[in-house]
């Protein structure tokens, strides 16, 4: 049988109801049409069934198809395109955003994300500062680089419990 | 026209800083007032968001109240970065529930997220506010006979419930400014094509594929080089094309050079390719230039 979570579910449905609109999911597949990771790699990459499975609350069934392949989830190459066609205004990207930091809180993500999370937590930009940089910087006539308050974006992420979300990752590394 | 916070975005202003004095330059020339923030990471819309949509949110506030410290709107040299804060600024305005959790968190910081300025792309603000007959009159060197392929990219204006510049299925701005430089624009069918950065961090081969795509088609209807606004587009197309040698077919070589519109528009108005740092893209793109005169 299919275990159901509610609040993956609640929360994907609350995503197409939002605002002033009530639409659903009709499955028409256009999604899949114009996608050009779906174009590429056919069944493997499948918008579609992410927005379907996800509004069902097939949350561990999904999980365990991203073990097998990351790429089912990962491989979106967030273009936002299907969000632009979707005949129903499904806001697929932000499902699909969703589902990203679902699989994060399991400790299924490529490396990239963890450590670029990390940059961000040490020096409090995705990509610190560099003193090679800073002299070209200076080269170029626009001088070094303006101040990172990396102090204060720490204690915010400290405060969000991201660190937490990050070390875990790590940990299953 | 009122000062702009400008945010350059982390990968323009700690790695690829060249961008940033092209676009100062034509700032100057043009009279766009702009000014450094205390700003951090905007954060990643292809990055951090995915890891927690919260935390996102938070750090994209925080750079929103620095602005509105000073009552003054942002103008952003980076397509991710335009896409993630004006977004965050939209979901807090429409979301009170989310507005009330981010605040409690910036509480710790002594910061408050109020709602009073805007986010804008540089590309919007030549184009509109500036205006194409004022950037057309610094034009000192026009790049007659450059054939250009234009990428505005996916995060310039999708969602577009949200970011209300221009229609993503009908852009005209990129197009006019490079006009405007004296090229030439070549349509190819791949200009929607998203460049392949978003995926290239989970499957570099997808990103590969992508890249190879738009180039590949580009050249058939005979472009010499790329015109872009944004330094992530940017990178994965002129840094990433030394991944494409073992896709290539025999005899094809991919050094397809790209440029960053205020490139362009810089040595229209005069610059050199040196001056503004030509010399660092990996595909620069020599003989191209020497054909107009650069
Ligand atoms: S395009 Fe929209 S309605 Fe159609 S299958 Fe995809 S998400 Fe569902
Ligand atoms: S955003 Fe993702 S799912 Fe949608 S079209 Fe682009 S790659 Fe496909």
């Amino acid at each position: 049988m299919v275990k159901i979570d509610v609040n993956l579910k609640r929360a994907v449905l609350d995503m197409m109801m939002g605002g002033d609109k009530l639409s659903y999911c009709f499955q028409c597949g256009i999604c899949n049409d114009v996608c050009p990771v779906s174009q590429r790699w056919g069944s493997r990459y499948n918008p579609r069934d992410l927005v379907l499975f996800s509004a069902l609350g097939f949350k561990e069934a999904l999980v365990s198809a991203v073990v097998k392949d990351p790429f089912i989830l990962w491989g979106c190459t967030t273009c936002e395109t299907c969000d632009e066609k979707c005949p129903a205004e499904i806001p697929i990207t932000d499902i699909i955003s969703l589902l990203k930091n679902v699989s994060v809180s399991l400790g299924v993500a490529p490396e990239f994300y963890p450590s670029s999370t990390r940059a961000v937590m040490e020096s409090g930009m995705a990509i610190p500062v560099q003193p090679a940089v800073e002299k070209r910087r200076v080269g170029l006539g626009i001088g070094p680089a303006p101040l990172i308050p990396a102090e204060e974006i720490r204690k915010l992420m400290l405060a969000t419990g991201v660190d937490k979300l990050v070390k875990k990752q790590e940990e299953t590394a | 026209m009122a000062e702009y916070k400008l945010f350059p975005g982390c990968f323009i202003q700690n790695r690829i800083p060249f961008l940033e004095a092209s676009a100062k330059f034509v700032f100057e020339q043009v009279g766009v007032s702009q000014s450094a923030g205390n700003f951090g990471c905007c954060p990643n819309p292809v990055g951090l968001r995915f890891v927690d949509e919260k935390t996102w949110a938070v750090l994209g506030a925080r750079n929103l109240v620095e602005a509105e410290s000073e009552g003054k709107n942002i103008m952003s040299l980076c397509n991710g970065c335009y896409q993630s804060m004006a977004v965050v600024n939209h979901e807090l305005k429409h979301d009170p529930m989310l507005k009330a959790e981010v605040n409690k968190v910036l509480a710790e910081v002594g910061k408050n997220y109020a709602g009073s300025i805007s986010v804008e792309h540089f590309v919007r603000v030549l184009h509109e506010e500036v205006g194409i007959e004022k950037i057309k009159s610094k034009i000192t060197h026009p790049l007659t006979g450059l054939k250009v392929a234009l990428h505005p990219g996916c995060h310039y204006a999708r969602p577009s419930h949200i970011l209300k510049g221009e229609d993503p299925f009908n852009m005209y701005f990129l197009r006019d400014l490079v006009e405007a430089s004296g090229a030439t624009v070549v349509d190819y069918d791949q200009e929607d094509l998203c460049c392949g950065n978003g995926v290239r961090n989970a499957d570099p081969y997808t990103a590969n594929t992508m890249l190879k795509a738009k180039i590949d088609d580009a050249r058939i209807h005979g472009a010499d080089c790329f015109a872009v606004n944004c330094p992530a587009c940017f990178q994965q197309m002129d840094a990433e094309q030394r991944n494409l040698k073992s896709m290539a077919a025999e005899g094809v070589k991919y050094n397809f050079p790209t440029y960053y519109v205020t490139e362009l528009l810089a040595m229209a108005m005069g610059k050199t390719a040196k001056e503004i740092g030509i010399n660092f893209h990996r595909n620069k793109g020599k003989d191209e230039l020497m054909k107009v005169g650069l």
